[in-house]
């Protein structure tokens, strides 16, 4: 039974749970390392996984942990509270974009508070319900909704200003 | 169509979607791509979709090098105990107490020939002495 819910639920979410590590920690190897090893992690306790009341919540917030985890070993900086010092060179997100639009997205949302970054990839990359965001990064789900908010109005502006003034760094 | 767009996009922006109407929003930008500011912007969410973990690239070169750097020593070390092994007498007892023991049998094996040998000296000594005196009487 777990071990269904293992290749049910857990596998399949392999691919969001890399993103999400990814946007964390911004390099490719030490996203793939999170995720090979929280999905060790997850295999070696399988036989529980049924008591877990949101197995896709509960796996991004294994996830996440390993990542602040990593960061803090790393002496980055305390995801919680500051801003993550992002690496410019990002080999992944260069292949994806392809023009100064996608460059200068790519500016606006790594200029967001770390927190708005990632309530922001979790519900627009991963289509992620405003609960299960809240269960992922120990939110509240009005918390969420606020940040979501502020995260869209900043990439608006952002947009408007390209409207106005064209692309521009 | 596009009023109602119009109208999601701007619940959207207002953080008051909810997740089906978002979806409604992308497949309406996926279908119709736009080179409008939003249809950008809702393709590089659709292109960040794309990553995946089992095409995710590559081995994390600092454990590839403490790897490399592991496989090395342990050839190493295997290398210099073979080595060493191979110079021993195979026949070398290390424990004292075995080795005490294995001399002992040899030195009474040695002892045990030596004392036949000596049974063998007796008897050609007194066939000797008996074809001496043989000799003397005749």
């Amino acid at each position: 039974m777990s071990h269904n819910l293992y290749h049910k639920e857990i596998l399949p979410a392999s691919d969001g749970m890399y993103r999400y590590a990814l946007s964390i920690v911004r390099e490719p190897e030490t996203a793939k390392d999170i995720v090979q090893d929280c999905l060790t992690k997850i295999w070696s306790i399988r036989k529980d996984l049924d008591k877990v009341e949101k197995v896709n919540a509960w796996a991004f917030r294994i996830v996440r942990n390993r990542c602040i985890e990593i960061l803090r070993r790393n002496r980055y900086a305390d995801l919680d509270e500051k801003v993550v010092n992002m690496r410019h060179s990002d080999p992944v997100e260069e292949q994806a974009i392809t023009n100064d639009f996608m460059s200068l997205m790519r500016k606006v949302l790594k200029e967001l508070p770390v927190k708005q970054q990632e309530v922001f990839h979790l519900r627009e990359v991963e289509d992620m319900s405003y609960q299960d965001i809240a269960e992922t990064c120990g939110l509240t789900e009005s918390d969420v909704k606020v940040n979501i908010h502020r995260a869209r109005k900043k990439v608006k502006e952002a947009m408007q200003k390209i409207d106005a003034y064209g692309i521009a760094n | 169509m596009g009023s109602q767009i119009d109208k999601l996009l701007e619940k959207y922006w207002n953080g008051e979607t909810s997740l089906e109407e978002e979806q409604v929003i992308k497949a309406h930008f996926k279908s119709n791509p736009a080179l409008t500011n939003e249809g950008h912007y809702f393709r590089y969410l659709a292109k960040q979709k794309e990553i995946r973990f089992s095409k995710a690239k590559g081995v994390n070169k600092k454990k590839a090098w403490l790897s490399a750097a592991a496989t090395i020593t342990i050839g190493i070390i295997t290398a210099v105990l073979v080595f060493n092994d191979a110079q021993k007498d195979p026949f070398a007892i290390e424990d004292p107490e075995k080795a005490f023991q294995a001399t002992k049998e040899a030195l009474m094996m040695i002892g045990g020939q030596l004392q036949e040998g000596q049974n063998h000296t007796l008897k050609l000594t007194k066939f000797n002495k008996a074809k001496e005196e043989l000799q003397e009487d005749s």
